[in-house]
């Protein structure tokens, strides 16, 4: 799939044939590629009931244990 | 009706249609991001950033989001926040900084003809609001309307 071209506008035309197409080296297009695959497993991931589950008793656990803590160094 | 179907597999994160999409738009993003940016490292990071974006956003695009019109919206933000950024350094730094060079384009140097290096020159000396209506418009080939919607 390419761009739309406007036939009508020799001049754009020209421009674009005079501007040869430059791009980045392999490395640096497979390393994006990488981060947004990364980025979209993670994404799919925090997505996931199994996961929202598993952050929320992560994070009562965490309460639980804070109010433990803040009850023995305040109750004696 | 593909850019549809495309849009509705991304909506449903489906990888194929990121590759797909990514094979697609990715050299005209780096492209443009280099001639505004001026700078092959500071396009590679923009450009990456453009990417992850998709990633994360993807599954809230509207059905008749304009693929193109919606990259380029992303990319030209990040631009404009990067100039920002930059700008007020310079501002900070004072007289520590040497003055700004004026702008250069990243593949003036490597043009396999003048004409080439000519046009890239002439697009580098443009100022910024100019020069990104020739990319989008001329040199990519938006519609105008969603050159407008990229710009704003």
């Amino acid at each position: 799939m390419t761009g739309p071209v406007d036939p009508r506008d020799p001049l754009d035309a020209l421009v674009r044939a005079a501007l040869p197409a430059h791009d980045q080296p392999d490395p640096q297009i497979a390393a994006t590629r990488e981060a947004w695959r990364a980025e979209l497993r993670h994404h799919h991931r925090a997505r996931s009931w199994r996961y929202r589950l598993e952050a929320g008793a992560m994070m009562t656990a965490a309460a639980a244990q804070l109010v433990w803590v803040v009850g023995s160094l305040f109750g004696g | 009706m593909v850019e549809r179907e495309l849009v509705a597999r991304l909506r449903r994160g489906d990888a194929g249609a990121f590759d797909g999409i990514y094979a697609w738009m990715r050299p005209r993003l780096w492209s443009f991001l280099a001639r505004m940016t001026g700078r092959r490292d500071v396009a590679d990071d923009l450009a990456q950033e453009v990417w992850l974006r998709l990633a994360r956003n993807a599954h809230k695009l509207a059905d008749d989001t304009r693929l193109p019109a919606w990259l380029f919206t992303v990319a030209r933000n990040l631009y404009v926040s990067q100039w920002r950024s930059a700008q007020a350094a310079r501002a900070l730094a004072g007289d520590l900084l040497p003055a700004e060079a004026l702008a250069a384009s990243p593949f003036e140097a490597a043009a396999e003809s003048q004409t080439a290096a000519r046009v890239e020159r002439a697009i580098a000396g443009l100022p910024p609001s100019y020069r990104e209506i020739v990319l989008l418009c001329t040199v990519e080939g938006l519609a105008p309307r969603d050159a407008a919607a990229v710009l704003g």
